[in-house]
């Protein structure tokens, strides 16, 4: 072995690990999303933290920072800084504290602390201290007024039209908030959950994120809205791209008849899968709201002028912008499979005398069924994941109302809507810096993540499965 | 277009011509594949086309059901006329032409679905709605390409699950389906193993009574074994064709001597 | 008999075929027009602006009237910053990955990788912006030092891990067989991370005073902000990765095996002729390759938003932000009113971005058929 080789062959090690990092760092980011998101519904244990100077504050450490600082005699130091979640927006703004580690005298995890989840104003942080029925108290402590909340519990529903009730919160450092049953979303003390409750807790909490409506400005609360808006967009997309893309491309490899023109439409065809995705946006703005809106709304609709019914963004318009979006997936999807079913099978059934309908209808089009499977489901893929384009054609942080409801004419494709992709950048995009929202962000990142390699997965095992199909009947 | 009453090759056997091929030259793009091919075809006889690979066999056997249309930028002069009536007319249906002129291919090419549904799908297409009418040509078919013993248990399997020379058998029962007159084979052993060609020889030999076969290969054994008739051909050009016994003891070409006695090739 | 069409059946059959090849004809027509109607509603919305100054096109600071602050120069500069600074990243490691994958990983390593490449491109762009944004971005902005080392240290590792095996005794030479290389280079990368991380938290500690801002402030004389063109170059970089890895691959394992062996037989070694017959003859494919990535970058939108910080500069530093044209026709675009020059400056974004990457796609697309036609 001469020393040659081996410097080559440490060239070739150094070039395989540039494959090895490609791989790591996607596999890395993908990662911190995972643990984040799934942390979401965990329930945090409340730690008190005793600062030097008697300030009290409880909450859970969501992060610690080194600050260095020099002193003016030129001595360095590090110190650290911890980021606790302190729930009570009236006080922390942001429900964030920084605390200086060095200044914390004692912390310990006091059983009885509580998290108060609030339909309005977000978590309170505190200790039980009495339970209120119509301006009498009836119970205090600790047990005596979990019991009675958990009597009540079942009927939190009902009695958020009915406010005599109320539970009294005292915060770390005694001061005493009182709030009424009606606002209550749910009370839980983590530091004396078992294993087990926490993990019900847990699953409890999943299940509200993905059936129950936002609340608190996306900060808490669900995104049912969201994935029926994205669902709603994403069916709506696929009525109009499927039929078209099918169409076009066999126009582009059966009917149309080979020669420069044909190769000059390929080629444009897969320019235009590469034009940004905000370019389509654009287009759709100017053509599909303003213009096409705008004529709709001015023949059908003048008695509502100016205030527009089409002719501003809504889920029809992102539903064509994302149609013209996806058409390239499709077409290239099914000529790969019309290329793929072998010449010799339309041979055979012309020379029995089919049509070249006959011949596409029932040999051709069983054979590339899988491959407008594959097609739908990527373009389903990349809609669901497309957030750019959306955003100037009608998407919305929060609505209160659904594309289809039972409000006649049942289907609203006038209404703007929500959308996963866009309520993380909603919530992950907050120019304040809101932390508060980042939970919900990470959450929504991972169910997205999930919806979109889940069906990337699908498509790729359909393809496969394909393939190795024609290579059985090849042989 | 050439002349209407050109000499043609010498008549052999019955004199009843199906198809008459009348100074047909034709291109791919600019390359010529036939130049100046006439010659006739007699009904309920076998005939035989060989000569060296790439000499326009496949391409003279497409021109008869026209599946060369299929093919872009392609030019063809000449006549071919089946029963009298010239096929690129302007009046021919494709369809029905293709009907009467059966093709069996070079490979194997059942569709990807069961075996029945592959004899089923020419008269489907044709109207054949009946099952019970369909049914007894599946099987009828199949008996005639001596398949049905060997798949009358698994006609709903897939037909792609068949050996090599069973799917052979059943294009053959699928082209005979549609009940053409003409059957063009093109090459049709030439992946299969000698056991399973012997198989297909004595089939043809056994359809030759109902239909007129026309079968390309480049096998000289073959074109002795099976055919009345056979064509040699060069270069696209139709060098000489007659009576098989006579062109392979006595050819008149000298080009046809050298190809059948192994000296060019 | 003869062949002339007979009965009402053989009329319906023809009459189907006309109409469902119509029908396809039809379903051409309209992707033509849809390609040709995107130039075209662009161009009619912008068309007003020409008669205007010039500024409103190519302004540096906007012009009254345009009331976002800006003109559209910094935002050509912008958005070709972060391009550049994502291919800087992303060329040098797809194509080196592409290099490895396609002459030296086991054909059915790759074949398990492809679909793990293929989902890594499918990774909606938001979902890494947001990571970028919100993890990324503070991370590296407080281990600088660590991401300067970072490459030093992951090569040191892995040229470590194959001396090692190179020179273990023979019993422990397992990992000769191909491909099973690829978990000590894992091994490698994650080790040579590691350290980078260690040795920048001593040099944070030895030389700096305050933050990262104070040093690169008082040392180099350089602004530094969180979000800047190193993290879009690293975020966007892994957005195009897949795709310039992919065509590369492509071209790559295209090169007929016959230039490989009369090299080999002459006595090259592996890399040798990978590097001087392989790529040189996938030259083509690569920067076909490369092209298409410097278009998905130019046009990217959501990762530009959260990571680059979306101020207006004209600098090209590695350690500021910018605001490129896709993230202000985002955010701007919903507060723009039909017909105003805001409105018609944000198309004219739009158009710059078309008329590029539609330039560059076609460019790219032409030069891989012509190399597939190549080695067809
Ligand atoms: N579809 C086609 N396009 C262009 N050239 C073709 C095509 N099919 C056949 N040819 C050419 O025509 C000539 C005759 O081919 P063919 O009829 O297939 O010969 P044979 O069947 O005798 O081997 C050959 O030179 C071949 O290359
Ligand atoms: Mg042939």
């Amino acid at each position: 072995m001469g020393s040659k080789w081996s410097k080559d062959d440490a060239l070739i090690w150094l070039s395989g690990g540039t494959l090895v990092l490609g791989f790591l760092m996607v596999a890395g980011l993908i990662l911190v999303i995972v643990v984040h998101g799934l942390g979401m519904f965990w329930p945090q244990e409340l730690t008190r933290y005793e600062l030097r100077d008697g300030r009290i504050v409880l909450g859970h450490e969501t992060s610690r920072v080194s600050v260095r600082t020099t002193g003016s005699a030129g001595e360095r130091s590090v110190t650290y800084r911890l980021g606790i979640r302190t729930g009570d927006r009236e006080r922390y703004p942001d429900e964030y504290t920084w605390l200086e580690e060095g200044r914390v005298a004692g912390r310990d995890t006091p059983r009885e602390a509580v998290v108060v989840e609030r339909v309005r104003g977000g978590d309170l942080f505190g200790f039980l201290e009495s339970f209120v029925d119509d301006g009498t108290v009836v119970a205090r402590g600790f047990e005596a007024v979990r019991a009675h909340y958990r009597e009540q519990a079942p009927e939190l529903e009902r009695l958020r039209r009915q406010r005599a009730l109320s539970i009294v919160l005292s915060s770390e450092d005694g001061r005493q908030h009182s709030v009424s049953l009606s606002n209550v979303q749910r009370i839980y003390a983590p530091n004396e959950m078992t294993t087990w409750a926490k993990v019900r807790h847990y699953m409890g909490g999943a299940w509200a994120y993905l059936w129950s409506p936002p609340r608190d400005e996306n900060r808490l609360g669900g995104v049912y809205p969201a994935i029926f808006g994205t669902a709603a967009m994403v069916i709506l997309m696929s009525v109009v791209v499927m039929p078209f893309g099918v169409l076009a491309a066999f126009y582009l490899r059966e009917y149309g008849k080979p020669g420069p023109f044909l190769n000059v439409v390929r080629v444009a065809v897969n320019s235009l899968a590469g034009v940004p995705s905000i370019v389509f946006g654009v287009f759709g703005l100017g053509f599909f709201v303003y213009f096409l809106g705008g004529t709709l709304d001015s023949v059908f609709f003048p008695a509502d002028l100016p205030e527009p019914t089409f002719g501003r963004g809504g889920i029809l318009w992102c539903a064509l912008t994302l149609a013209l979006l996806t058409l390239p997936v499709v077409i290239v999807a099914v000529e790969e499979g019309l290329a793929g079913v072998p010449p010799v099978l339309r041979e055979a059934s012309h020379a029995l005398g089919a049509t070249r309908f006959e011949t596409l209808w029932r040999v051709v089009v069983p054979v590339v069924l899988p491959s407008i499977l594959t097609g739908l489901i990527l373009s389903v893929a990349r809609a669901a994941g497309t957030v750019a384009p959306l955003m100037i054609t009608g998407v919305v942080a929060f609505s209160a109302e659904l594309p289809v409801d039972g409000a006649w004419p049942f289907v609203h494709l006038e209404r703007e809507f929500m959308h996963l992709g866009f309520h993380i950048f909603d919530t992950g995009f907050r120019p304040d810096g809101g932390e508060a929202s980042l939970p919900m962000a990470y959450t929504s990142t991972l169910l997205l993540l999930a919806i979109v390699v889940a069906l990337n997965a699908a498509a790729i095992g359909l393809r496969s499965r394909l393939r190795r199909r024609y290579s059985l009947a090849v042989a | 277009m050439t002349t209407e009453n050109a000499p043609v090759t010498p008549k052999i056997l019955r004199d009843e011509t199906i198809i008459d091929v009348e100074h047909v030259s034709f291109w791919y793009g600019d390359r010529p594949a036939l130049k100046d091919v006439t010659m006739a075809i007699d009904r309920q006889v076998i005939t035989a086309f060989i000569g060296p690979s790439g000499c326009g066999k496949t391409t003279l056997l497409r021109l008869i059901n026209r599946m060369n249309d299929l093919v872009p930028q392609v030019r063809m002069t000449g006549r071919i006329r089946m029963n009298g009536v010239d096929i690129y007319g302007p009046d021919t249906d494709v369809t029905r032409l293709r009907r009467r002129v059966g093709m069996v291919f070079q490979q194997p090419n059942p569709f990807p679905k069961s075996i029945y549904e592959n004899v089923a799908y020419g008269p489907r297409i044709h109207g054949v709605k009946s099952g019970g009418f369909l049914d007894e040509i599946v099987e009828r078919c199949l008996r005639r390409a001596f398949l049905w013993e060997e798949v009358q248990a698994q006609l709903e399997e897939s037909a792609l699950g068949l050996s090599l020379g069973q799917q052979q058998r059943l294009c053959i029962a699928r082209a005979i389906a549609v009940e053409p007159e003409v059957l063009l084979m093109d090459e049709p052993c030439s992946s299969l193993d000698p056991v399973a060609t012997s198989r297909i020889e004595e089939l043809m030999l056994d359809l030759k009574d109902d239909y007129t076969i026309v079968i390309v290969t480049h096998n000289m054994q073959q074109a002795a074994r099976v055919s009345e008739t056979t064509g040699f051909m060069l270069k696209g050009e139709l060098v000489e064709m007659g009576v098989t016994d006579a062109m392979f003891t006595t050819p008149r070409d000298r080009r046809t001597e050298d190809y059948i006695t192994g000296r060019a090739g | 008999m003869t062949d002339r069409p007979q009965g009402r059946r053989l009329d319906r059959r023809r009459l189907l075929d006309l109409l469902v090849g119509r029908l396809a004809a039809l379903g051409g027509v309209v992707l033509i027009l849809t390609i040709l109607s995107v130039f075209a509603v662009i161009l009619w919305v912008i068309f007003p602006l020409f008669s205007s100054p010039a500024e409103y096109r190519w302004g540096i600071s906007g012009p009254e009237g345009i009331d976002a602050g800006y003109g559209i120069l910094p935002l050509i500069s912008g958005t070709l910053k972060g391009a550049v600074y994502t291919l800087l990243f992303a060329v040098p490691v797809s194509v080196l990955a592409a290099l490895y994958a396609s002459q030296f990983l086991p054909r059915v390593l790759m074949e398990r990788l492809k679909p793990l490449v293929e989902i890594m491109a499918a990774v909606p762009s938001v979902v890494l912006g947001f990571i970028g944004g919100v993890w990324l971005a503070p991370f590296l902005a407080s281990h600088v030092f660590a991401l300067f080392l970072a490459p030093v240290f992951i090569s040191g590792a892995v040229v470590a891990a194959f001396l090692t095996r190179h020179h273990a005794p023979v019993r422990f030479r397992s990992f000769n067989l191909p491909g099973r290389e690829i978990w000590l280079l894992l091994v490698a990368v994650l080790a040579g991370g590691w350290l980078a991380l260690e040795c920048g938290a001593l040099l944070e500690a030895a030389w700096l005073r305050a933050g990262y801002e104070t040093w690169f402030a008082e040392s180099l004389g350089l602004t530094f902000t969180q979000r800047n063109a190193i993290v879009v170059g690293m975020v966007m970089g892994l957005a195009v990765t897949p795709v310039i890895f992919t065509l590369s691959e492509e071209a790559l394992s295209a090169v007929p095996r016959s230039f490989l062996e009369g090299s080999m037989s002459l006595g090259a070694t592996r890399w040798q002729t990978a590097v001087h017959i392989v790529l040189p003859a996938a030259g083509s494919g690569i920067l076909a390759a490369v092209l298409l990535g410097f278009s998905r970058a130019i046009g990217e939108t959501m990762i530009v938003l959260f990571v680059s910080g979306n101020v207006p500069v004209l600098d090209w530093s590695a350690f500021t932000g910018f605001r490129a044209l896709s993230a202000s026709v985002a955010l701007d675009l919903p507060n723009a009113a039909p017909d105003d020059t805001l409105y018609r400056v944000l198309f004219f974004a739009a158009f710059l971005l078309l008329v590029s990457t539609f330039a560059i796609n076609t460019v790219a697309e032409l030069v891989r058929r012509r190399l597939r036609r190549r080695y067809a």
